[in-house]
């Protein structure tokens, strides 16, 4: 029988590159998806292995060597809880410091009724956005990119159950804002429909590289501006409600680290196989006049607000700085 | 005042709304999202019994990461090979490979449930379960990684779902079909409600207990560890299988639990059951893998199948007597085909084979004459004698060894599909591929892809595509303390 050898192994052998030792990112993080590509031990006319090998094995963004995409923030699992629980912290402070200053008392009426209307239904729109998201983690070629999925998914969870929290809080102080009745606005109300059908078509963007694209490259580029930054951002603190920004300044921390690693994909996609560059514009504009249409269509509320907002600048700032996005992402790479 | 989680929490959690734009059906096709298809008023009523928030979740998991990482930071950079009983050794190299990247399929099945799940609470739910998951595969990736340079078969912890060795096919074709390939509603009741809820008690809590009785501490804390998040996210099987009960669903359900008790156990006693009762100390045996078995596993799942009004599975008989000799017919193929595994196999000791006849009466005189056999062979014909001639004859539904052989009894049986013979270890691996053939039959088991000629047929050109480039060999290599002193005396 052949002599076993004894060469010691610094790192897994299948992590080995050169002399380098991989970091802790990446020993945790890589080549962990044993069935890609067209490798589950079913047959392949099990109905899920078919789902995969069509939006996944087939679809038209393709790579040699995804394994090249590292997340920029280099998240394991503890370091994502170690960073969240900070910053949940902070969040835990301002609303503390909310119930225990007389701060919804003095917010007025109006302002009230208009969160009531245009804000709490906010957590719908999100709740797609987090199911997208684990969409694209669960289809993705390699494991670095599922759990940059992963995480993002669980980075919309917080922000729902935040303005969750927050709306229940001031219904709590303020009465006449029951969280409950939020969904109504949704379904209904005429400024939510664009940003509906963008969601709900988005939702059923069922080719992976498509819903990568979609959602991280066209849809959140506008709605997280949208929400984040204008509505609970500029118009809030226009309105006297700064502990609003201040909780979605750090929610809004998780979007940019969800364009951070978009970006960083769709270099290395690019990178990869030039062509990719085209396949991702193809999708780029057939989306984006949805998503347009969205924040067009939303940011009419921003002119019934109490103290209002003007809604063009604010359609101007979230479209330029989305299509900045897009062209930054989509760069071909230099030298 | 700050509110309490209940004021607000459901209205996070319940957060689907009625499609105007695209059909419910699109948004949650049947083949992702699980048959029988309902819409979402069937499902609105989703409940999980313990909540818990995002906010609470990144804390908490924090306070457990820390402190499995404070023992491994003070024990796990010590020589384990020195600390600890060699035949431990190789029950970690066992575990480590063979679940390490199964949790990150699982990372997968819980995905998929955060996206195809069919209310907002149960995709909450399982969108942290999906955490849950990476770090089950994170902490051992760590933890394997701190033994590679005392054993590089550590490497395994990497690298064994990425093989061709045949245990390792028996994992993914296990895992894809439990949940990695399954749609949301199967996942939900095979993974969480069976195999999470019913079994993996055995392997990270009552193996917990035994890591502490041999001394490995990081290991005992990493398990420990792991069982109270599997607990939190196994909670979604409930409520999926009580909508689907409600919903017409029994007899569906009831195959699911049929299914997957069978192919659970099948795991289970080949890897839990062979390192409990063979590769764990004698003085670290808490109980016997039977006791455990029948303590832990059947008497409280049975409980879980009275709630539902679900029975007992069909081939219950042929299970409870397989509790007293399978994994010890396997354990014998285990030390057989010793070279195409990843670790080392024991024979067992004088100590242990008193121990297994104590805990399994009868076990000397079936299974203690066929170690006599292999000793003797040792003596007379040294490593040759005791190494097969022959390839094993694998299951084409569990892929595994068809070694679950009783005293003098043969369980296993054949099918011709389509023009196709097929082979199976049991009647009920037999049952679950005939009621879905087309999700099983084209697949190849090595043993199939061997005869194909798309995998070599000389035995070391096998293990090299197998992967297994450093042999299991026997964990004494042969020079067993006792047969030496036995010679001696008769010098
Ligand atoms: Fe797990
Ligand atoms: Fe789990």
């Amino acid at each position: 029988m052949t002599e076993r050898s004894e060469k010691k192994l610094k790192t897994y052998s299948m992590l080995q590159t050169g002399r380098r030792l991989p970091s802790n990112y990446e020993l945790v993080s890589s080549r962990l998806h044993y069935h890609y590509p067209h490798n589950f031990e079913l047959s392949n006319e099990n109905p899920v292995s078919k789902w995969y090998y069509q939006y996944r094995e087939s679809s038209p963004l393709q790579a040699h060597d995804w394994e090249a995409f590292a997340d920029p923030r280099s998240t394991t699992y503890r370091g994502y809880n170690e960073l969240q629980n900070d910053k949940e912290t902070v969040v835990d402070g301002l609303l503390r410091e909310i119930d225990e200053s007389n701060y919804d008392d003095e917010l007025a009426a109006e302002w009230v009724t208009f969160l009531h209307r245009w804000y709490g239904a906010w957590r719908f729109p999100v709740h797609g956005l987090e199911m997208i998201s684990a969409y694209v983690g669960q289809m993705a070629p390699v494991s670095r990119i599922t759990n940059a999925g992963a995480f993002q998914s669980a980075d919309e969870m917080r922000r729902i159950q935040r303005i969750a929290y927050r709306s229940a809080q001031l219904n709590a102080r303020r009465g006449g804002c029951e969280p409950g009745e939020q969904k109504a606005f949704w379904e209904d109300g005429e400024p939510f429909q664009a940003v509906r059908e963008l969601i709900e078509r988005a939702l059923i963007a069922y080719d992976w590289g498509e819903a990568f694209t979609v959602l991280n490259l066209v849809i959140k580029p506008h709605l997280d501006r949208l929400l984040n930054e204008e509505l609970a951002g500029v118009l809030a603190a226009t309105n006297g409600d700064t502990m609003l920004r201040e909780i979605h300044f750090s929610l809004n921390e998780d979007a940019l680290w969800h364009r951070e690693w978009s970006r960083e994909l769709a270099r290395v996609a690019i990178a990869d196989t030039p062509v990719n560059a085209d396949r991702f514009a193809a999708w780029v504009d057939e989306w984006r006049p949805r998503a347009v249409a969205a924040v067009e269509s939303y940011v009419s509320v921003f002119e019934q607000a109490p103290v209002r907002v003007d809604a063009n600048g604010v359609f101007a700032r979230i479209t330029a700085a989305a299509e900045e996005d897009v062209k930054a992402a989509l760069a071909t790479p230099v030298g | 005042m700050a509110l309490q989680r209940d004021d607000w929490l459901d209205v996070a959690r319940k957060v689907d709304w009625e499609f105007r734009y695209v059909d419910e059906r699109e948004v949650y096709p049947e083949v992702v999202s699980g048959s029988p298809w309902l819409s979402h008023e069937s499902w609105k009523n989703w409940e999980e019994a313990y909540r818990n928030t995002y906010r609470e979740y990144v804390q908490n998991q924090l306070v457990k990461d820390d402190s499995v990482f404070a023992v491994r930071d003070a024990l796990g950079k010590a020589k384990i090979t020195e600390r600890l009983d060699p035949a431990w050794v190789q029950l970690a190299k066992f575990h480590n490979g063979a679940i390490a990247l199964g949790e990150y399929a699982a990372c997968l099945g819980e995905l998929r449930m955060a996206r195809f799940g069919r209310d907002g609470a149960w995709r909450t739910m399982a969108n942290l379960g999906a955490l849950d998951e990476i770090r089950h595969t994170q902490i051992p990736l760590m933890i394997g990684q701190d033994l590679l340079k005392f054993d590089s078969r550590f490497d395994w912890t990497h690298k064994a779902y990425h093989t061709n060795e045949w245990a390792m096919i028996a994992a993914r074709h296990l895992f894809d079909d439990m949940f990695t390939a399954a749609n949301a509603l199967d996942t939900a009741i095979q993974l969480t409600f069976v195999f999470e809820t019913g079994f993996t008690n055995l392997q990270f809590i009552a193996m917990a207990a035994m890591a502490d009785g041999a001394d490995d501490h990081v290991f005992e804390k990493m398990l420990a560890s792991i069982q109270t998040d599997e607990s939190r996210h196994a909670q979604q099987g409930h409520p999926v299988l009580r909508t689907l009960i409600e919903n017409g669903g029994k007899e569906y359900g009831q195959y699911l639990l049929d299914k997957m008790w069978w192919r659970s156990w099948r795991i289970f006693l080949a890897l839990t059951g062979t390192s409990m009762d063979y590769l764990t100390p004698v003085h670290a045996r808490r109980q016997s893998f039977k006791e455990f078995m029948e303590e832990w596993i059947n008497d409280q799942f049975l409980k879980n199948l009275e709630e539902f009004g679900l029975e007992k599975p069909w081939f219950w008989d042929q299970f409870v007597e397989e509790l007293d000799h399978a994994h010890h017919s396997f354990q014998l193929g285990l030390y057989t085909y010793r070279q195409t595994l990843w670790f080392d196999e024991p024979v067992p000791s004088p100590e242990e084979r008193a121990w297994l006849e104590e805990k399994y009466p009868g076990w000397t005189e079936t299974y203690g004459s066929i170690w006599d056999n292999i000793e003797k062979m040792w003596d007379e014909r040294g490593e040759l004698g005791t190494l097969p001639y022959s390839l094993p004859s694998l299951c084409n539904l569990c892929q595994l060894p068809t070694a679950f052989r009783g005293p003098g009894k043969n369980t296993a049986c054949t099918l011709e599909h389509n023009g196709r013979k097929y082979l199976f270890c049991s009647e009920p691996c037999r049952w679950i591929f005939q009621q879905q053939p087309e999700r099983f039959a084209e697949h190849q088991s090595v043993i199939d892809r061997i005869f194909k000629g798309d995998c070599p047929t000389d035995i070391y050109a096998v293990l090299d595509w197998m992967g297994v480039e450093q042999h299991g060999k026997d964990l004494h290599n042969g020079e067993h303390p006792w047969r030496q002193k036995r010679a001696a005396v008769s010098a």
